[in-house]
């Protein structure tokens, strides 16, 4: 289709223009998880299992989300900025080719980026450990070892664990497919906030879910509901309602990049 | 042709309008001077033709597609060299080679003769190169991706003076029968024999609307001693040579070349007394 | 009357092309440069040079040749002398004798500064 070759012309401009900015995205996202790893990982791994759990898995997520959020937010910055934005507006290319080809990027590329980043790491990690291993007691550890150090950013039952018998392949691959749905739906509420904020949309979008969080708990402490079992249908509603949400916020910020100026000097354009 | 039906635009919701219920039309093949002081509204003028700004009411199109759709094919047929801009850091040629897919009708040819008049080496890096001379890199460029609407807002500006001869040059061998140029300035010299319309744009009104054959034709542009101002003189102003005089054009007087600086200072002059 | 500068561009430019042929930069019958060759040249718009031609057209001093170009006419050089030596004798000629008159100086003072002038040029 035209617009596939399109999209596909437009990724190419974007390689060519911003090449340096995603080579230096994944090397900071390599660096952070080689330090986690190297660092938090290996002077936690002894200590109180606690501990250990809490830098391992939530540590883990935050800087993984964090990481994926913040920079999918970023993706449209070029359109906040005047000079920027004349160059890219004015591209022949039709809104919603230069919209989709950028949310593309957010919902494949920057998770891949990230799980790239984390898989870059842990090979570097391992390689250091069996060299270390290797020279000290002549034992190599084997290839297995990489996934001692690489942890699914986002799915609770990770790839370890499957490796190591607890989980069937078809439940990981059941977990990771609504772990990413869900993903979906707070991508493109922080590509809208990112789109419809002149500055820092991203922090607006941070606060508005630990908002509604706080307020979800604040609900469920005051009508008692929050020390019973979740009831399944609450799992159901969060997991589908998270398609019609995924399609709501993507809605939104098509909308306002259409209505996207070079000049905003509104706060917040609809 | 460009259609600005009755636009009002503000930048704030609470200051005076930019622009209110305003119109003009645009053909095409002609080489049209959009002038003003600083901060009339030229520049803003200019985006709102490209899209990059939306008009809070009315609406402005191109070929008969109101711009604010973005539409690639509008986008394909126009082109803004703003008054500033940022060049990636890359090579000329890499850049011409990144950006010219998105024009199906750029011409190296154009690009060459650009760039030989300009004296620009096309594997120099962009963002080494002086001001000006960034300023050609981007106008040769947009001169061969061979738009039939071109839109400059300040070209001459920061270019020194022999960069605006060959500026000159290169407009004049460029301007095809298929193309129209808008150029916004307020360096009238430099622009003044290249136009086909004159557009005279204060506070947000066009105060003149002409093109250059007719105001030929209506009116003689001369340098006239201290006696001689009779009745058809509209305005004169004091110059070296004598009173450089605009006037009413009589029958069998022989046309005179345009005035530029006069015009527009009669013009807004005329205007600021009412 | 109207000073030379002030004249019409697409004239001034006429004069140019017309100083051209006499001088024999462009030879009769040989080609003169194209409508943009000449705008590129003088820096100006491609309709003013049109208007260009279109009255050296009509005083027979270029002719076209549809698809080939613009050549100079036969006897060009020639018709430019007489339509030349017309205008200084409807224009510059008077004018020379109206600042005669108004300077308090005579024929005589004419003649003396013809005859120097001669001198000077044949030495």
């Amino acid at each position: 289709m035209k617009t596939f070759s399109n999209i596909l012309q437009l990724w190419r401009f974007y390689w060519r223009t911003e090449k340096k900015l995603y080579l230096r995205l994944f090397f900071m996202f390599w660096a952070i998880f080689l330090v986690k790893i190297a660092v938090i990982d290996f002077i936690y791994m002894h200590a109180d299992s606690e501990i250990y759990g809490w830098t391992h898995n939530t540590l883990h997520t935050y800087i993984c989300m964090g990481g994926i959020l913040i920079t999918v937010s970023r993706l449209f910055d070029a359109i906040h900025q005047k000079q920027r934005a004349i160059d890219f507006l004015s591209l022949p290319a039709s809104n919603g080719e230069k919209f989709f080809s950028r949310y593309l990027l957010g919902i494949m590329g920057v998770p891949l980026l990230v799980n790239l980043g984390l898989l870059a790491a842990a090979c570097v990690v391992t390689l250091v450990l069996n060299t270390i291993d290797a020279l000290l007691s002549h034992q190599p550890s084997g290839w297995e070892t990489i996934f001692n150090y690489y942890y699914d950013p986002y799915s609770w039952v990770g790839f370890r664990d499957v490796i190591k018998g607890y989980y069937p392949v078809s439940t990981f691959l059941v977990v990771t497919i609504w772990n990413y749905i869900v993903l979906l739906a707070f991508i493109s509420f922080f590509i809208w906030f990112g789109i419809a904020f002149r500055k820092a949309g991203w922090v607006y979008a941070f606060i508005a879910i630990f908002a509604s969080a706080a307020l979800l708990v604040f609900f469920l402490e005051v009508t008692g509901t929050g020390n019973q079992p979740t009831p399944r249908i609450a799992i159901y509603i969060f997991k589908y309602s998270s398609i019609f949400f995924t399609i709501l916020f993507t809605n939104l910020a098509y909308h306002s990049f259409c209505r996207a100026q070079i000049v905003n000097r509104k706060f917040f354009t609809l | 042709m460009i259609e600005v039906q009755n636009i009002t635009f503000s930048y704030s919701s609470k200051g005076t309008p930019v622009f209110d219920n305003f119109c003009l039309q645009l053909e095409q093949n002609k080489v049209y001077g959009l002038l003003g002081e600083n901060g009339t509204g030229k520049s803003t003028l200019l985006y709102l033709m490209m899209g990059l700004l939306r008009p809070n009411k009315g609406h402005i199109t191109v070929e008969k597609v109101d711009v604010s759709r973005r539409k690639r094919t509008t986008l394909q047929q126009m082109y803004i060299v703003p008054e500033e801009f940022d060049l990636p850091q890359m090579r000329f040629t890499d850049y011409v080679e990144t950006y010219r897919p998105f024009y199906p009708a750029f011409s190296d040819d154009i690009l060459r003769r650009c760039t030989e008049e300009f004296h620009l080496p096309l594997d120099a890096r962009l963002d080494q190169l002086s001001m000006g001379d960034k300023k050609k890199a981007l106008m040769s460029f947009a001169l061969a991706t061979n738009v039939p609407y071109l839109l400059m807002d300040e070209p001459t500006n920061g270019l020194d003076v022999p960069s605006k001869k060959q500026f000159r040059k290169v407009i004049a061998t460029t301007m095809t029968e298929e193309r129209t140029l808008i150029i916004a300035t307020h360096q009238l010299h430099d622009v003044e024999a290249l136009l086909d319309h004159v557009l005279i744009l204060q506070r947000s009104q066009l105060l003149l609307n002409a093109s250059v054959a007719e105001l030929c034709e209506k009116y003689t542009f001369d340098v006239r001693p201290e006696d001689d101002l009779t009745d058809e003189v509209l305005y004169t102003e004091r110059t070296p040579q004598g009173n450089a005089t605009l006037s009413l054009r009589q029958p069998n007087d022989e046309e005179t070349s345009l005035n530029l600086e006069l015009l527009f200072n009669a013009v807004t002059s005329i205007n600021n007394q009412n | 009357m109207i000073y030379q500068n002030e004249r019409a561009i697409y004239v001034k430019i006429a004069d140019r092309v017309c100083d051209d042929i006499l001088s024999g930069k462009y030879q009769e019958d040989e080609r003169v440069p194209s409508v943009r060759e000449l705008a590129a040249d003088y820096e100006v718009n491609t309709n003013t040079v049109l208007r260009t031609f279109d009255i050296l057209q009509r005083d027979e001093i270029i002719y076209q040749k549809r698809g080939i170009g613009v050549f100079v006419s036969p006897g060009a050089r020639h018709k430019i002398r007489i339509a030349r030596k017309r205008e200084f004798r409807q224009h510059e000629l008077p004018e020379f004798l109206r600042r005669l008159r108004l300077l308090g100086l005579t024929i005589d003072d004419v003649v003396k500064a013809w005859n120097e002038d001669s001198e000077e040029t044949n030495s």
